[in-house]
């Protein structure tokens, strides 16, 4: 079984990727806030995971992994011990089967609902320059459970007739007990905590964000953007089979551009690129021993991982009307592979790690908002706030959660 | 403007609430099970019948895949029979390796060491549950050839033959009989002594009196009537012995299978332990354990004696005094009475319910035939912790061998629900170095069943 990561660190304003790539819900923009004055603003994600597209791009389930034959060959292959595999292989060919001979299969179920709360407080320092802190609040609930359907009456039959011919009952029990919960026998044997429902409430990963605009005319808008990620969320737990987490641990520097392209006074076409950096640190990680599988008990405490850099584009418009604000747009990104090395287990092994980090995501957002700016510059509302709603839809990517994300913004100017 | 806030509130409101609170549903993942898979029953277990003497003794180490990298295995020319004979009585034969090529991943050489081993295992298994049929047919053979001696001894006449000696003159032609006189005379002059009635009844009397007419013909008369079932007695006699040489003919084979089986395993691991030594490494993979089916030459025999209705007995018994125990009603002059009783089955059941756990074994490579096998038991601490613990579905011995160089954990399964196995203590065991390495092994004891024999 692959490991899951569920990855809850929605941010804000400016596309702040973390990692894995998020599915965003800004679009971009190459405005800065006037000299002087601040921005407090509250973002709202919610988000459900049951989906995701899989490294060959098809649409399936997240709990994908839990669904695995319990045939002679995939049995064997989670057995570390190579004596363990051959007492296997004997047994299996005693019964005359063959490794694609299977007594049923693993199932799984995995929904995950987000709820991100984000303020983000930004300031403009001069004319040209902004400056923004993220604090991310993640508020997730876990949903996961994983089952069996047994599905050969007579291969079951034969091994317990086999195993009893070697004269060895309580083996026949550990046997019943491996073939009704395969997945808990297997964590536990593994030194997994238990899977079970979780909520919980985290603190994500705080962002820094500067925008700097070079260029500001009555056509163009260009800024540049610098963001740094601190990692104060919660990485994954390396005891957790399945984990929400809200941050990765590590540092990153991201950097930017947006051109915003003005047709009109209520018209504004806008393209941007960030490139993150996921700086190289060391983190305690499950180190694999089968290439198709991050199943593991073996635990490097001092993994040298670099997660792989990130890159975005992303083009919108954006039609404002009397504060009715109203955009759509499409996203891409694209993660490298991450890289992990180590001493304690063979490199082969830390390089089955990075299986399936690389990703990809096609996203396509709409966004309706209202916000009072006009009305408070002509004195008929006391205070300038915004509201706007932002959906985003994945339609194509590889590993990465396909399920869409609703975000609700309010801000207030002052 | 109120009319504005109004409604900036209307949208904001719902959407705030909209975005607490929100749980993932519980949704089960699929299950089933199946129902036609049998429900386990306990394993049959007559206690109080084990032979205490060891039959057979398998004790064996896996190599760990870091202790053989570079370790390369080949079957000789005179081992070669002993494989082909082994493999050839498994379906699957073809599938087990028999080399192990240097360049193999020593992983993959495990695993496939560990299936032959296992497959040689159950081709031994099966041969003993083989002989055991053939020696059963051969025993019962056996027993039918002694009660034919039995009625022959009964039918045959008590009777001096030498009183009926022939004297004769000369030897009969064909299926003639001999011309014979009770006395010897200058005619009938060679002699010829009849051991029964098959002889007696070829002889032809010439009489001189007849009271030796009358005393011999009583003797031919009696022969004549016992002869017919002596005869039908000796051809069931002579069908019993084609029928056990034949059926030995069967068992001969499988007793080759058996020892043959043994000789594989053994070199396989002590080839494999002889290059982990060269590598420095201290692992021990094959043992060798004195049994009746391959005694040492020390004359004594592993043997394990201990009386498992006696014990379930005690057990129960001590479950019981409790109970009364616990019963306020129990005045205290009973209650000591009842505790007394307590105590002497509490100290049985902690020391004196084995009456004798010795197993003879020698370690490693070079085996001398037995001379340097030790004593490993209960009384001279070679073993230790040991328990005997009632599971659902059997006993079990979990103990500890210790030697000088590492120790053993062992917890095996005891079962008797296979005739031909007889009683058998099967399990894995972990030997334990003092550099913090553990091997993987089996370990099997063999009885035979008292009621059996």
């Amino acid at each position: 079984m692959k490991k899951l990561i569920l990855v809850a660190g929605f941010l804000m304003g400016v596309p702040l990727w973390a990692n894995p790539i998020q599915t965003p819900f800004v679009l971009p923009t190459a405005r800065v806030l006037p000299k002087g004055v601040r921005n407090l603003s509250y973002k709202g994600a919610l988000i459900d995971a049951s989906r995701k597209f899989n490294e060959s791009g098809q649409n399936v389930t997240i709990a994908e992994p839990f669904f695995q034959p319990l045939s002679f060959g995939k049995i064997m292959e989670g057995e570390q011990d190579p004596a363990k595999r051959g007492l296997i292989e004997d047994t299996m060919n005693a019964l005359g089967a063959d490794p694609n001979d299977s007594f049923g299969q693993t199932t799984g179920q995995v929904n995950v609902k987000v709820n991100a709360h984000v303020p983000v407080l930004a300031w403009g320092l001069t004319k040209k320059l902004t400056v923004a802190a993220v604090v991310p609040i993640v508020k997730s609930s876990l949903n996961v459970d994983a089952g069996v359907q047994q599905q050969n009456a007579a291969l079951h039959q034969q091994m317990i007739g086999d195993i009893k011919a070697k004269g060895a009952p309580e083996k026949v029990v550990e046997f019943l007990d491996k073939m009704n919960h395969p997945v808990a026998e297997k964590m536990e044997e593994y030194g997994y905590q238990p899977l079970q429902n979780e909520n919980k409430t985290e603190l994500g990963d705080i962002r820094l964000i500067s925008k700097y605009q070079v260029l500001s005319n009555e056509i163009n808008r260009i800024t540049l953007t610098g963001a740094l990620t601190v990692p104060t969320g919660q990485d994954q737990d390396v005891n957790k089979a399945v984990d929400v987490i809200s941050g990765d641990g590590q540092t990153d520097i991201a950097f930017g551009a947006d051109y915003d392209y003005l047709l009109n006074e209520n018209l504004t076409l806008t393209v941007g690129s960030l490139y993150t950096v996921q700086l190289p640190d060391t983190n305690a990680e499950r180190i694999p021993f089968r290439v198709d599988s991050k199943l593991t008990p073996d635990i490097d405490p001092n993994t040298e991982r670099n997660l792989g850099d990130i890159w975005m584009v992303a083009a919108a418009t954006t039609f404002t009307y009397k504060g009715f604000v109203a955009a759509a747009g499409y996203n891409f990104q694209t993660r490298q592979r991450d890289e992990y090395d180590g001493d304690m287990f063979a490199p082969n092994r830390y390089h089955w790690l990075a299986e399936d980090t690389k990703q990809k995501m096609h996203t396509a957002l709409a966004s309706l908002g209202y916000n009072t700016i006009h009305l408070f510059r002509q004195k008929k509302f006391p205070i300038p706030l915004g509201v706007s709603l932002t959906h985003t839809q994945v339609f194509a990517g590889e590993n990465v959660v396909n399920d869409a994300l609703t975000a609700l913004d309010l801000s207030i100017f002052f | 403007m109120k009319k504005m806030m109004k409604t900036l509130l209307t949208i904001l409101i719902p959407l705030t609430i909209l975005s607490c609170g929100r749980e993932a549903e519980v949704i089960p993942a699929p299950k089933s099970f199946n129902e036609e898979v049998a429900g386990l029953q306990a394993f049959s277990f007559e206690a109080g019948k084990m032979d205490s003497t060891v039959r057979a003794f398998t004790l064996l180490f896996y190599p760990r895949p870091e202790h053989i990298k570079d370790f390369s295995y080949e079957v000789d020319e005179l081992s070669k029979p002993s494989w082909d004979a082994v493999l050839a009585t498994l379906p699957y034969g073809d599938r087990v390796w028999r080399e192990y090529p240097l360049d193999i991943d020593p992983d993959m050489k495990v695993q496939k060491m560990v299936a032959a081993i296992q497959s040689i295992g159950r081709s031994r298994d099966n041969a003993w549950r083989e002989m055991y049929v053939y020696d059963t047919q051969m025993k019962s053979i056996g027993a039918r050839q002694i009660e034919i001696q039995e009625e022959i001894k009964a039918l045959e006449p008590i009777i001096n033959w030498r009183d009926f000696t022939c004297f004769y003159k000369k030897r009969p032609r064909g299926d003639e009989k001999y011309e014979c006189k009770v006395e010897r005379d200058n005619q009938y002059r060679r002699r010829k002594n009849p051991r029964g009635c098959d002889d007696i009844l070829t002889f032809q009397f010439i009489f001189d009196n007849p009271e030796d007419e009358q005393r011999v013909n009583e003797v031919v008369t009696l022969c004549e009537q016992v002869t017919p079932q002596l005869v039908k007695l000796e051809a069931e006699m002579e069908s019993l012995r084609a029928e056990y040489d034949a059926t030995y003919a069967k068992y001969e084979p499988l007793e080759f299978i058996r020892k043959a089986g043994e000789s594989i395993v053994l070199d396989l691991l002590q080839t494999a332990e002889r290059y982990t030594k060269e590598e420095g490494f201290p692992q021990v993979y094959v043992a060798t354990g004195s049994s009746a089916e391959k005694p040492n030459n020390q004359d004594v025999l592993s043997e394990v004696k201990i009386d498992f209705q006696k014990i379930l007995d005690q057990a129960l018994l001590k479950e019981e005094l409790e109970r009364k125990m616990a019963d306020p009603t129990v005045n205290s002059y009973e209650f000591a009475k009842l505790k007394e009783q307590h105590d002497a089955v509490v100290e049985y059941l902690a020391v004196g319910h084995i009456e004798k756990f010795s197993l003879w074994i020698e370690f490693g490579l070079n085996y001398s035939g037995g001379t340097r096998s030790q004593e490993y038991s209960i009384a001279n601490g070679g073993i230790q912790d040991f328990e005997l613990v009632f599971n659902d579905l059997s006993p079990a011995f979990n103990f500890k061998i210790v030697t000088d160089d590492f120790w053993i954990d062992c917890k095996l399964d005891v079962t008797n629900d296979d005739e031909a196995m007889g009683y058998r203590a099967v399990g894995e065991v972990f030997a334990h170095y003092p550099d913090g390495s553990v091997t993987r092994g089996g370990m099997k004891l063999e009885f035979n069943t008292l009621s059996s024999k």
